[in-house]
């Protein structure tokens, strides 16, 4: 292909990659209520209904109603409307007189658990709301047994593709170039990380299911079944079946593969094509299955997160080949067996630690809202861990690019130190391999992590920072004297929002006032409710708008009459 | 692994790797349609 035709292929590419639908939807998002948050029906409805903002599945949904001792009034699952699929209905016993607390978790498509709670009473008099208690909200798509297998699935995954294209491109000139050296130590360990995969992918997806449906690992009878229920189980589920065809495709192209020769017949060039083709398509249900996929624009984002995996796998991949062609050269041919394999896999290893952390960068500022959430937010300390430890390996990849491949590249004329070079190589890659690995470990963490809500980027250096409980406070802006009380504040109970405006110690009488709820911790939809003058310059509004526990962004946007608006952002948090 | 000389039945091989590849982009195109709907 002519230089004209690459950059031609390169732009269709980009340009096909960047038209794929940019609105992505995040998590689920709960849209609406039956019966309302916070409302009063007068008669005891026959379910609660919850639409979300995508299709989730009931039978990894929690839906609990309970009234105001703590007992359960549903009767039944909860089960998809045969008329909306993006709603949930759960079936109630006939409700009493008084308040209930419903709570619900759901799973999202990329496989991370959401969840909510809030109130309604069934009237007509259903007395004063009374303190719920909210069920425990620890539950998290990052517990030990999880984030376990997901890196043995990503680093068995990474690690067998990475050694496939050392095995078949890199280290191949070997044999021809070093008389009686053999690739089929490479071959072997390439198995052992495919067979691995190959087990790892399907522990991983069990695992994943059991927890979303809240079952053992062990109750296979009742779990199996449910695997492709979640988009993220089918994802997996498709992950196994190229898996099994990048092992059929990987081993016909070793196979068939005559390293000896100069040239590749036309057989093999077409065996290792269907190998790299199945390697590159595995690589992408990482994307397809997690934030990457529902992260706007996602064809940069799907991009992005493929170009970081296949750069990780070869990066990996060849210091783990590394090693095991140091291992199994045998020392009369080590040396110069080294002196071919290095230099290529150095060059291959530096062009892979370039990709991967341009599109890392590259992906953080697509997942990052503001560059405090950087330190703020879990999200991004797993961010910071990670580039700290990827910065030790650059430091031990930089320190074998200038201590022993210049070394290694002259043990013609110089064998001494060669052989010293030959050995601090092998300490040197030993490692880095070791701080790759660990690098996978923080990535699974990282890809278990809910990214930062793009609300955050709302929270401006001016805004105001109160505590959970009763919130009092006084903010002076342009001559303006405003005091915000907040009551009880605490989540999923009506809450009084009050702001009394003054100025020069007069109130502001018939100002425009209203309230807009951002949740800070998830992406929701926002609500806004306006607040009526109940005294000279005091305006007030209960509302059912700290529907769950987490930060808060509330935006209080004043118009006195026939002045400029003023706007004040309080930074709440919410406790249950 | 010993596989024969014969260029037919290496060609039969890498034929069979190429359509493994080929089903590989499939499956993962349809994932791909059905999560980016």
């Amino acid at each position: 292909m002519t230089g004209r035709g690459r950059t031609l292929v390169a732009a269709i590419t980009i340009a096909t990659a960047l038209a794929l639908p940019a609105v992505a939807s995040a998590h689920a998002v709960l849209l609406h209520t039956s019966p309302s948050a916070s409302g009063t029906v007068n008669t005891s409805p026959a379910q609660v209904a919850l639409t979300y903002s995508e299709a989730v599945e009931p039978r990894f949904a929690v839906v609990s109603v309970t009234d105001a001792a703590g007992r359960q009034q549903t009767t039944g699952p909860p089960r998809r409307s045969a008329t909306n699929p993006d709603e949930l209905d759960v079936p109630l016993q006939r409700l009493a007189e008084g308040w209930y607390l419903v709570y619900w978790r759901a799973i999202s498509a990329d496989g991370h658990p959401v969840r909510g709670a809030f109130t309604f009473a069934v009237g007509p008099n259903p007395g004063p709301a009374p303190q719920f208690v909210i069920p425990s909200l620890t539950e998290t798509a990052a517990s030990p047994k999880l984030l376990i297998a997901r890196w043995a699935t990503f680093l068995s995954l990474m690690a067998a593709i990475g050694l496939f294209v050392l095995r078949m491109l890199v280290a191949r000139p070997v044999v021809r170039r070093v008389h009686g050296v053999s690739l089929a130590p490479v071959t072997v360990a390439f198995g052992i990380a495919l067979a691995v995969s190959l087990v790892a992918t399907p522990i991983y997806l069990e695992l994943s299911t059991a927890q979303f449906a809240r079952r053992s690992f062990f109750d296979l009878g009742n779990v199996v079944p449910l695997v492709r229920d979640s988009s993220f189980g089918r994802s997996y589920l498709d992950l196994e079946l190229i898996l099994v065809l990048f092992a059929l495709a990987g081993l016909v192209a070793i196979a068939i593969d005559r390293p000896g020769r100069p040239q590749r017949s036309i057989a093999e060039l077409l065996a290792l094509d269907g190998a790299l083709v199945a390697a590159a398509a595995a690589l992408l249900v990482p994307a397809l299955a997690g934030h990457a996929a529902q992260t706007s624009p996602r064809g940069l984002a799907l991009v992005l997160d493929w170009l970081h995996l296949a750069g990780g796998s070869l990066w990996i991949g060849g210091l783990i080949g590394l090693l095991v062609v140091w291992a199994t050269l045998g020392s009369g041919r080590r040396l110069a067996g080294l002196q071919v394999v290095v230099p290529r896999v150095s060059r291959v290893a530096l062009a892979s630690v370039v990709v991967v952390l341009a599109s890392g960068v590259w992906a953080a500022v697509l997942h990052l809202p503001t560059l405090s959430s950087l330190w703020s937010t879990s999200y991004g300390k797993a961010l910071i861990v990670k580039v700290s430890i990827l910065s030790g390996a650059l430091l031990l990849g930089a320190a074998n690019n200038q201590r022993t491949v210049p070394r290694l590249a002259v043990a013609d004329q110089h064998p001494v130190p060669a052989q010293g070079a030959s050995k601090l190589l092998r300490s040197l890659v030993s490692m880095e391999v070791l701080i790759v690995v660990t690098v996978i470990f923080v990535a699974g963490i990282l890809s278990s992590l809910a990214p930062p809500s793009k609300a955050l980027a709302s929270i401006s250096s001016s805004s105001v920072r109160v505590v959970p409980g009763p919130v009092t406070q006084v903010v002076n802006r342009q001559g303006y004297r405003i005091e915000f009380a907040v009551s009880p504040n605490r989540a999923a109970v009506p809450n009084g929002f009050t702001v009394r405006i003054t100025k020069n110690g007069v109130p502001v009488r018939h100002a425009d006032v209203t309230t807009t709820f951002t949740m800070l911790d998830m992406e929701m939809g926002q609500q806004g409710y306006r607040l009526q003058e109940t005294a000279p310059g005091v305006y007030t509004r209960s509302a059912p708008a700290l529907v769950m526990v987490g930060h808060w962004g509330l935006n209080f946007d004043i118009a006195p009459p026939g002045r400029p608006r003023l706007a004040v952002q309080l930074v709440d948090r919410a406790n249950g | 692994m010993q596989v024969p000389e014969s260029p037919l039945v290496r060609l039969t091989l890498a034929l069979i790797a190429l359509a493994a590849g080929a089903v590989a982009v499939i499956v993962v195109a349809l994932l791909a349609s059905s999560v980016l709907g």
